[in-house]
């Protein structure tokens, strides 16, 4: 399996359109979306959005463009992540038992990230 | 209370809108119920275009003039859809357009109702920025936003679309917003410090051969005399972009042309056998250098200024110094540096290579006529005789494009409007438009290609119902001459789905607009032609005569080095 890099995008959400952008923000330079998940934050709009993208030459070239969207205020690459699967947690044990498919739920443990502002690196 | 339409219009007369390009429908008609009295009491003007592309690239094209947002609205659907070309060409660009566009109600949005689009769908790939209001009362502040997005950091469209149930709606408690207020955006800034603009200077003064590339941001930034400045006192040449063109009189000695695919061959050799270039407000595309080995070998100093740190970033190249900032700002802190200190920047060897350069390439371009007609280099020359240095030229996209990349003087900054980074056919007269309606007194011209002047000439009547002389020009050899030519050339001759016939005749066609028409052929003619057309003050058609064989040099093979140019036609064997 390819590597695998997590970003975390911190935006402000207006509408739906927000995820798509920063999906297309990937499909546009050819990476793959291994997963995503994303919650509004707070009543003010603020929106995290969580993604597992195969590792590809271009991720640095759509962390930066993505770090320029309107509505982003961040971009952070997260290093070292440990993704946990909650199935080995016994949470879903209720769900595993009447349903056949697997539920997976990815929490990033951070150990470093990186952290872009339209363009410019912070944090 | 007022309606949102009345918030909209009054909003974009808060902006210091003058002048709109558009076309009314059923859903931004009642932004056009209250443009009734904004056009009548003469403070708003409007345009009524041909096709709503023609409106996006009128307004980019006042824009590029005016270095402030034009404006273009169009009706939902179909109209909006119809922006899209104009949009994405203003966004590659960096121009900055307002786009104002109807939607359908919002009890009917989503349910493929009678001229929908997913305008926020389709606009959030092609624009800087789109928005879909909710509310009637947040009109005053989008639209002050959108202003605000569109023309800082760097410049771009941005598309504001209005339910039309929020257009209709009375509002009450309006509020107009003193400040823009958008969560999650910031303009680029400058970040110019001084150890890199020490730095900077360094390399230039004690490189052997530097060179400075200008983009457009020397453009957007208005830093033309900033840029001739550092380069005379650094004995310094420039080569420039496409778009950059526009931002070097090329009447200054020390100017080599564009570099780049179409570019001039002896741009392309000095680029080659500099020891060190500062990039100016240059994303370096794939056009500009098709291939980064040519920037990077033979231990080549790299200095970038750009006001989008990312364009340096994502570079695939070693850059010594990255300054990022507002290209005038960073000149100027450079001009101030190398005041400050002695140096004796001769460079005899350099400027007299650039010399030998400039004549050993001339004798490849300049080839007198010869039995294939008119030549576009001295066509374009006669033109550049008669017309004063100040005039505004637009152009279409093709060959023609090319020769006039290569063989025309811009004389004044921001005198050149082209589709750079999209290649947009069709900009030429709309975008003239648009220049004309920013600068009346100006005399504007739109070099064009039959090919490229044939998709937006119904915008001719624009140019005779508002009163906008504008000479137009057609390079006229009956092909997609562009496409035509990379087929003969790397498609093994194999010409195909390229050529017209002999329709339309270019003379009844402008007579038929209510223009005056000219069927040129000879130099002479075309000096008489264009200038009573000046004189007349009325749009004129030239059709040009262009032998369908000629070609577009000096070019590269696809995906080819600077190296490997490629400068005369070897089927003629010269």
């Amino acid at each position: 399996m390819m590597s695998e890099r997590v970003v975390r995008v911190v935006c402000h959400y207006r509408d739906a359109s927000l995820l798509e952008r920063v999906i297309a923000t990937f499909r546009k330079l050819l990476i793959d979306i291994n997963w995503i998940y994303g919650r509004l934050v707070n009543d003010a709009g603020l929106y995290e959005v969580y993604l597992g993208v195969k590792d590809h030459h271009n991720f640095l070239a759509a962390v930066l463009d993505l770090s320029k969207i309107v509505n982003v205020i961040r971009v952070e690459i997260l290093n070292n992540v440990d993704l946990i699967d909650l199935r080995d947690k016994g949470i879903f044990n209720d769900l595993m038992h009447t349903r056949s498919e697997t539920f997976i739920v990815y929490i990033p443990q951070i150990g470093s990230t990186k952290c872009y502002s339209w363009g410019e690196e912070c944090g | 209370m007022v309606t949102g339409a009345k918030l909209v219009v009054e909003a974009l007369k808060r902006e210091g809108v003058k002048v709109i390009f558009g076309i009314p429908g059923l859903s931004n008609m009642a932004i056009y119920d209250e443009l009734y009295d904004y056009i009548s009491n003469e403070e708003i003007r409007h345009i009524l275009m041909r096709h709503e592309q023609g409106a996006a690239h009128a307004a980019d094209g006042y824009a590029r003039i005016t270095g402030r947002p034009g404006v273009c609205t169009a009706t939902s659907g179909p109209g909006t859809m119809n922006l899209v070309t104009g949009l994405i060409t203003a966004y590659w660009d960096n121009s900055p357009v307002v786009a104002i566009t109807g939607q359908v109600p919002r009890a009917v949005i989503g349910r493929k109702a009678f001229q929908e689009a997913d305008v926020l769908g389709v606009m959030q790939h092609i624009a800087k920025y789109v928005v879909q209001l909710k509310d009637a009362k947040e009109i005053p502040l989008w639209i002050k936003n959108a202003f605000y997005i569109a023309s800082t950091g760097k410049p771009g469209p941005v598309v504001v679309d209005i339910p039309r149930d929020l257009l209709m709606a009375e509002v009450d408690d309006i509020v107009w917003a003193d400040e823009p207020l958008i969560d999650g955006y910031k303009p680029f800034k400058d970040n110019i410090r001084d150890e890199d603009i020490d730095k900077a200077i360094d390399i230039l003064v004690n490189a052997e051969r530097p060179l400075i590339l200008a983009g457009s941001g020397v453009m957007w930034s208005g830093a033309s005399e900033e840029l001739i400045k550092l380069s005379e006192l650094l004995l310094c040449p420039i080569v420039s972009t496409l778009l950059g063109k526009a931002a070097v009189p090329h009447d200054y000695p020390l100017y080599l042309g564009v570099v780049g695919y179409y570019g001039r061959a002896e741009a392309n050799m000095a680029l080659l056998e500099s020891d060190a270039i500062l990039v100016v407000g240059a994303r370096l595309s794939d056009r500009t250098i098709p291939t980064f080995k040519d920037l990077q070998e033979g231990g080549r100093r790299i200095i970038i200024i750009n006001i989008d740190p990312t364009d340096i970033k994502k570079l695939p190249i070693d850059v010594d110094v990255k300054i990022c900032g507002d290209v005038k700002v960073a000149l100027r802190a450079l001009l101030n540096r190398i005041l400050n200190i002695s140096h004796n920047s001769s460079r005899y060897n350099w400027i007299s290579r650039i010399k030998e350069l400039k004549e050993f390439y001339a004798k490849y371009y300049y080839v007198e006529d010869d039995e294939f007609g008119l030549k576009p280099w001295k066509v374009l020359k006669t033109i550049r005789e008669v017309l004063p240095p100040d005039a505004i030229v637009t152009t279409g996209v093709g060959q023609h494009q090319m020769w006039i990349a290569n063989f025309w003087d811009v004389l004044q900054p921001r005198t050149l409007l082209t589709s750079g980074g999209m290649g947009t056919m069709g900009f030429g007269l709309p975008a003239a438009i648009g220049a004309k309606v920013a600068r009346p007194d100006k005399v504007v011209v739109d070099l064009d290609g039959d090919g490229s002047f044939l998709m937006t000439m119904n915008n001719l009547a624009v140019t005779i119902e508002e009163n906008l002389p504008i000479l137009v020009v057609i390079f006229d050899n009956r092909s997609l001459g562009l496409v035509r030519q990379v087929q003969r050339m790397f498609f093994r001759g194999r010409v195909v789905g390229v050529d017209f016939g002999s329709s339309p005749d270019y003379v009844k066609l402008a007579e038929s607009f209510g223009a005056v028409g000219y069927d040129v052929g000879s130099y002479e003619d075309l000096k008489t032609a264009v200038r009573r057309s000046i004189n007349d003050a009325i749009t004129s058609v030239i059709r040009v005569p262009t032998y369908r064989g000629e070609l577009a040099l000096p070019t590269l093979p696809p995906g080819g080095s600077l190296k490997e140019v490629i400068l005369y036609d070897v089927r003629k064997g010269s």
